[in-house]
């Protein structure tokens, strides 16, 4: 039976007896055909239209219509799936396992023809449709190197995304007894590393450390999927694929279709054929298959109803884990038997399962592993990056320097970071959220250790206490080279320099001299610019930097469209205390909102939370108030019950203007009175 | 030859077929009965390769048939629910067939189908149970195999067809190798074809005898003679069953019908008589003998 005239007769045989998939596969593909020619057929369009809308755009697209992408995967997943279902299903049913496995073929040779055959199926139809697809392209006269390239790379992922999901589903299928389960055992198979068991650590650790970090620390278990390597193999979050960037994942779908394919071969080797129509093939398995599921489904419903309740949590918390664990376990036992009064059976394991997810939950609610007073040794670290939002967000990196990487504290610097971090780390863990009431902010702190790891701690704190060493460290150059572009910008680059009052932007014609002083000075001001002073000071106004757009490179010359420059502007915020930055604008002739001339105040609205809102018009009114009123836009750190916020309504040069401002809620009062 | 030596099978908690040794001669037709739940199915199902044996060994023609599709090709196997490709027609059947086993005769097929009044070119799927099962058959024995191993599949066959297909099997085995092993828990429906038959009880083998050997070597006498011949009787026979009823006395009697009734005449009873056995009477009294209730058993 295995000499190649045989096994050629029986390929042809199993294909003849699976003649509706073999269909619904040519089907799928036509439909395939018909969906790339008619999106074809739209970019040409498109392009018809507006020629001059860069031809760039329109190999962009065509392109993108080659390239691998999330459709043509989850259609290699699903039909992967699907096909091995129809050719493994036999296993599932007492008949035709009574049937085929009294035929004169080894296991193994009958295991290779019918993986060959849902294979084969797949394969050489998603080679003639890609085929036919790459032809239309190239008759059309808009084939190229390039779009072949990336035609093969399509053809390859989807092979490989296929072939990764048919050796799961081949696993399911020799795994059960039963076409539901093994649907269910996909699924299983499918979600259990990248969704189950990736978020139940990140679930449980937001929950009970206050210095958890989110991070992209579990994607290692995308690669336990079919499901999670073929989207992060396709998904392009609207960019071009680009396979250096999904090379990895390009290799770990063979990789991952080859160890389960070896896997799913030996357990079919091994399955009894008595297994047809129970639920599991290997009764040994189901206990480890249960308790593994059981555990981390009993936390995520304790954790869900946890986070429902509004107090006794903790009480919420035990019994939901007693009841899923329970429900979890008693389900799949039902599954296992096929029999709902297996509800109540194997309560030792049930045992068991509780007392590990007991064990879990206790370990997250005493910290076991002291997770929250993490702090490293200064020497056992390399790098320490500061990350404070409100602190970043409003002096950003430049757009000129998005392609430096941020160097981080190192050096001396290291051990006041860590100071820093130990005092705010004693705020942040020793304040009841619940019951004091206090202004706070978050600044996270990222670890880069000397043996390769990286730690995130996230610290809560407030504003109106913060600590002296944390103020400390953030009025260092070393912090503020990170996220402040003009530290390290190449000014010869600086088309412009002007400032925004809020309601105007206004070039600043200066010499070289005149620009390189006022970017010192400001510097200088800046880096000594502490936490404490960064919430208690308002922001006059932004200075901004115009940088021109670099000119693209590698494009091709054919289609490359000169367009008019593009520029970029960057805003710096100019807090009250910068006197000297002050001064120098005031002398390059910059003036605040306050006074921008040819504004004309119509009406000012101030919103009260307890007094609701007030219109003000009054002249005399709207002039006392004028010097008091900041731009919100700029200081957006005055969000305590001290200001109040509103929009003024002027006129400037024949055009009405709204501009949402703040006031002190004190100067407000004093005024209005 | 079939050997089974020492072969066990379990299902959980339930051992269906229990440290079996059996041999299967060529060239008989071999019986084996049992009632539901004797393990005649298991059976089968490891003698066909279907199911591994968790210890022993089942050989045919002197290969483990295990994942043996050398061993395999001996023999055809039609299972008590036989399963027939979705549309397909006899023809296609039999040319499926064709690739699995080259010896196939499809013009015997064709012959026998169109003998037996099966259409060829309708789906089976429209045929009726006992059509399928004389379908089945009829590819079995086309299938040129040595071996044919049928599971209930003479059960709902009407007596006519039961009677042609015995005509066939004698045919076949009088031009060709072959032995069909045929399950059912209907002992009439295997009396009028099996040569050998292999008693299943409770995933054992109570007994394995030839058909005629038992029927040879079990007399039943009933004959008049006074009650104090009883124990001279026991003594001198090799007595299963004596049963009294007044002066009648019914007994069945291992031994050869004429020496026994010619003994019996010595005692000059009244009356004396062998009375032929039917085949459920003999397993009755060899069970019985073995201390089975074996009328709860058969039916």
């Amino acid at each position: 039976m295995t000499s190649r005239v045989s096994f050629v007769k029986l390929y042809k045989e199993t294909l003849k007896h699976h003649l509706a998939s073999l269909l619904i596969t040519v089907f799928v593909f036509i439909v395939h055909l018909i969906t790339f020619f008619m999106n074809f057929q739209n970019i040409l369009e498109y392009t018809a239209i507006s020629y001059t809308a860069q031809y760039d755009y329109f190999i962009e697209r065509l392109t993108e219509l080659c390239s691998p992408n999330f459709n043509n995967g989850i259609l290699a997943l699903l039909m992967a799936a699907y096909l091995a279902f129809d050719y493994f299903k036999y296993m599932h049913s007492r008949k035709e396992t009574d049937f085929y496995d009294s035929l004169p073929v080894r296991k193994r040779d009958w295991f290779k023809i019918l993986l060959l055959c849902g294979i084969s199926v797949f394969v050489i139809l998603c080679t003639v449709t890609l085929g036919i697809e790459l032809a239309i392209v190239f008759v059309s006269g808009y084939g190229n190197f390039t779009i072949l390239q990336y035609m093969l790379w399509n053809l390859l992922c989807m092979i490989g995304i296929f072939l990764a999901s048919f050796m799961t589903a081949v696993l399911a299928m020799t795994m059960t007894g039963h076409p539901i389960v093994a649907i269910m055992g996909y699924a299983v198979f499918a979600s259990y590393m990248p969704i189950i068991l990736r978020y139940l650590y990140p679930a449980f650790a937001d929950t009970f450390f206050t210095t958890y970090v989110e991070t992209e620390t579990g994607n290692v278990m995308n690669f336990f999927s079919p499901a999670s390597i073929a989207y992060k193999l396709t998904y392009t979050w609207g960019r071009i694929w680009d396979a250096t960037e999904h090379m990895k994942y390009f290799i770990a779908v063979w990789i991952f279709a080859a160890v389960v394919g070896v896997i799913a071969y030996l357990l079919f080797l091994k399955r009894p054929s008595e297994a047809a129509g129970r639920a599991m093939s290997f009764e040994k398995a189901n206990a480890p298959i249960r308790v593994l599921l059981v555990i981390p489904l009993a936390l995520y419903i304790g954790l869900f109803l946890h986070s429902m309740s509004a107090f006794a949590h903790d009480a919420w918390l035990i019994f939901g884990v007693l009841f899923g664990g329970f429900i979890i376990h008693g389900l799949m036992e039902c599954i296992f038997q096929f029999d709902v009064r297996a509800l109540f059976s194997k309560k030792k394991q049930l045992l068991v399962s509780l007392l590990i997810c007991y064990g879990v939950v206790f370990g997250f609610q005493m910290d076991f592993f002291n997770y929250d007073e993490y702090i490293p040794k200064a020497d056992e670290v390399k790098t320490v990056y500061i990350t404070s939002g409100n602190m970043q967000q409003y002096t950003g990196y430049g757009y000129n320097n998005s392609e430096k990487e941020t160097d981080g504290i190192t050096g001396e610097y290291i051990e006041p970071a860590l100071e820093a971090a130990k005092d705010i780390m004693a705020f942040s863990t020793s304040v009841n959220w619940d019951a004091d009431v206090v202004y706070t902010d978050v600044v996270i702190f990222q670890y880069e250790l000397k043996n390769g790891q990286t730690k995130y701690r996230r610290y809560q704190y407030n504003v109106n206490d913060i600590p002296e060493s944390f103020d400390k460290i953030i009025a260092t150059k070393e912090y503020k080279n990170d996220i402040c572009s003009l530290y390290t910008v190449d000014r010869s680059k600086i088309n412009s320099i002007g400032y925004s009052t809020g309601v105007e932007y206004i070039n600043l014609n200066l010499t070289n001299e005149q620009m390189n002083l006022l970017i010192d000075t400001y510097l200088e001001e800046y880096t000594a610019l502490t936490y404490t002073r960064y919430y208690e000071e308002s922001v006059i106004l932004q200075f901004g930097c115009e940088y021109s757009q670099p000119k693209a490179e590698n494009v091709d010359e054919k289609f490359y469209v000169e367009e008019a420059t593009y520029y970029l502007d960057e805003y710096f915020p100019v807090y009250s205390s910068f006197k000297n930055t002050l001064s120098l604008l005031n002398e390059y002739g910059t003036t605040t909102f306050q006074e921008t001339e040819n504004l004309k105040v119509n009406s000012l609205e101030i919103y009260d939370k307890e007094y609701g809102t007030t219109m003000i018009t009054t002249p005399e009114l709207l002039d006392a108030l004028m010097p008091y009123l900041l731009v919100s836009e700029f200081n957006h750190n005055k969000y305590d019950n001290n200001w109040l916020y509103g929009t003024l309504r002027a006129t400037t040069d024949n055009k009405e203007i709204y501009l949402d401002i703040c006031i002190k809620q004190s100067d407000f009062e004093n005024i209005y009175k | 030859m079939i050997e089974l030596k020492n072969v066990n099978k379990a299902f959980g908690d339930v051992q269906a077929v229990d440290n079996i040794s059996l041999t299967i001669k060529d060239g008989v037709v071999m019986g084996l009965l049992g009632t539901n739940g004797a393990g005649k199915s298991t059976l089968l199902r490891m003698m066909a390769g279907v199911l591994k044996p968790e210890s022993g060994v089942i050989l045919v023609d002197g290969n483990p048939v295990w994942d043996n599709p050398e061993a395999k090709s001996q023999f055809f196997y039609i299972s008590d629910d036989q399963f027939y490709f979705p549309n397909a027609t006899p023809k296609e059947f039999a040319s499926f067939y064709k690739t699995y086993f080259p010896a196939f005769d499809s013009e015997r097929f064709c012959l026998l189908i169109e003998k037996i009044d099966l259409p060829m070119d309708r789906k089976i799927r429209t045929f009726s149970k006992g059509m399928k099962k004389q379908l089945s058959i009829l590819i079995g024995i086309c299938a040129g195999t040595p071996y044919l191993f049928c599971d209930e599949t003479f059960d709902g066959l009407d007596p006519v067809m039961r009677q042609a297909i015995k005509s066939i099997f004698i045919q076949e085995m009088e031009n060709r190798r072959f032995t069909p092993v045929i399950a059912s828990h209907n002992l009439r429906e295997l009396e009028d074809i099996c040569d050998h038959i292999g008693l299943l009880h409770k995933g054992g083998v109570l007994l394995s005898q030839d058909l005629i050997d038992l029927k040879c070597n079990l007399t039943k006498i009933q004959c008049v003679l006074p009650e104090e011949y009883d124990t001279r009787i026991q003594n001198a026979l090799l007595v299963l069953k004596m049963q009294r009823h007044g002066k009648l006395l019914t007994m069945t009697v291992r031994g050869e019908s004429e020496k026994v009734v010619a003994w019996l005449n010595s005692l000059n009873p009244v009356y004396c008589e062998a009375v032929p056995l039917s085949l459920e009477e003999i397993f009755i009294s060899e069970t019985e003998v073995a201390g089975y209730d074996i009328k709860s058993l058969i039916c």
